[in-house]
């Protein structure tokens, strides 16, 4: 019996999680519910939020799997990419852990976890499979041949696809972040009623900037036209109007070319590759008209098609020790010298 | 100084701006959304040969590159900062006086975080895929 602690500290979230034989057995994220448990307000974004919250989730991830620490055979953390602070926080908790308990020590990228969310439910891909990794901060194409070894087929040049989602919202005057409005709206609109370029990025990597700028000046031209020219802008009041009377459709037309974007390259990348089991992973993959596109693709080109329940689709530790869980199994440990990385290289 | 950018000559004003800033390590970029702060720092990594990704850094607010000489090359967005306070505890403050070239997004949400001998550079759309950019030097 192989029993892991996991921490997950890179970006805004402190996360632990308790994994047996490949079964997640716990999956606690820092939220509301811990704060209410332990009391005291905890800032939302800073290292120190993660050294308030790391001792509280921690405990309440081996309750919640009824394990105790003696019975741990490894502890694991998020080593890159992610905010140094932040990731030091995890990094230090974990080493200082599996020093006092004498086990090993297992470093994870948190984009090879996101790939790996995959192998949590009990209907899962086998290798080898491709996976569509879409965040606020991510956009990747991965091909997985193992649990140990994959490859970055194409990733954003810019932009990724929740910020996409996010900096549309903020143009149309929605709150930060605006991604799930967008979705909520999308599905009240004609995703057909205005049309928005494509971009001509070579190979299978994404860009959302242009996009982003031809928004921008759709909505300050009131519909007219996409591109800056001093005599199409509108007044501030003509724009405002338009987005009211228009939302649902404008909405729904971004996203229907957000995803057309992201499903596009997937498609090409099951044709270069002949791998026909496609996962999706990442926080995007909440959203709803991604999901049933991505469903309805897979059923037409005949894929076998993957979704990660949403609880390990966003940053969590469930994800960082199933991944753990196949390292510990392929014996790949580090020593406590190991230090934490800002940079994405894989 | 002042440069007017197109997509050909995108890499030679970035290659220009490398030269004449060199002594400046931490450069500001005032700009609105959607006029090309993200792309042309993509252009300034490209002539520097950093090999990694080079993204929006919104969502995880400081990105660290490494350029080919071996030097540090930190892309920071402050896009999501409220206030100072913030910045510090993510790690901001750290990094805009490592020494390490910094190119920073959104700075106007901590003005005050900022070195003296920042340079400030600020983008201006001129038409759909032309771009003024205007460089002060602190004196």
């Amino acid at each position: 019996m192989i029993t892991i602690l996991a921490i997950e500290s890179s970006c805004d979230e402190t996360s632990a999680s308790v994994c047996r034989d490949g079964r997640i057995l716990s999956n606690v994220i820092a939220t509301q519910a811990v704060h209410e448990q332990y009391g005291g307000v905890v800032p939302e974004l800073a290292s120190r939020a993660h050294m308030e919250n790391i001792v509280p989730v921690v405990d309440k991830a081996l309750k919640q799997a009824g394990v105790t620490m003696q019975e741990l055979n490894a502890v694991a953390f998020t080593q890159a990419p992610g905010l140094i602070g932040s990731l030091l926080v995890g990094v230090q908790f974990a080493k200082s852990m599996a020093l006092a308990l004498d086990v090993p020590l297992i470093a994870v990228h948190h984009m090879q976890a996101h790939v790996l969310a995959n192998l949590i439910p009990e209907e899962n891909p086998s290798f080898p499979f491709l996976c569509l990794t879409v965040s606020g901060g991510h956009t990747q194409i991965v091909l997985c041949e193992s649990a140990t070894q994959m490859t970055v087929l194409g990733e954003t040049i810019d932009d990724a696809a929740g910020e996409a989602f996010d900096k549309t919202a903020k143009l149309l005057g929605l709150p930060y972040p605006g991604g799930p409005l967008i979705d909520k709206y999308a599905q009240l609109g004609n995703p057909d009623r205005f049309h928005f370029p494509e971009p001509q990025i070579p190979e299978l990597n994404f860009s959302f900037s242009g996009l982003k700028t031809s928004i921008l000046y759709f909505l300050r031209n009131a519909g007219t036209s996409l591109v800056y020219k001093e005599e199409f802008l509108k007044t501030e009041e003509e724009q405002k109007q338009f987005i009211a009377e228009n939302l649902n459709d404008i909405c729904a037309s971004i996203q229907q070319r957000i995803i057309s974007i992201l499903l596009n390259k997937l498609k090409k990348a099951v044709k270069e590759t002949g791998v026909k089991q496609v996962c999706l992973a990442g926080g995007v993959s909440a959203n709803s008209g991604l999901r049933k596109a991505f469903v309805a693709m897979g059923e037409k080109h005949h894929w076998k098609t993957f979704i990660p329940s949403f609880e390990y689709c966003t940053d969590n530790a469930g994800m960082i020790a199933i991944t753990a869980y196949h390292k510990y199994l392929a014996g790949e440990f580090v020593s406590l010298a190991v230090q934490p990385s800002a940079r994405a290289e894989w | 100084m002042q440069y007017t950018i197109t997509k050909e000559n995108i890499h030679s004003v970035a290659n220009e701006l490398l030269q004449q800033l060199k002594p400046y390590k931490v450069w500001a970029f005032y700009a609105a959304m959607g006029s090309g702060k993200t792309t042309f720092i993509h252009a300034l990594c490209d002539v520097m040969g950093v090999e990694d990704a080079v993204g929006s850094p919104t969502f995880s607010i400081i990105n660290e590159y490494k350029a080919a000489d071996g030097s540090i090359v930190y892309h920071l967005d402050l896009y999501r900062i409220n206030d100072e306070e913030e910045a510090i505890q993510a790690g901001v403050e750290d990094v805009l006086y490592s020494g390490d070239l910094c190119l920073v997004e959104w700075p106007e949400k901590t003005p005050d975080l900022f070195p003296a001998d920042t340079v400030q550079l600020s983008i201006d759309v001129v038409d759909s895929t032309t771009r003024r950019i205007t460089v002060k030097v602190p004196s």
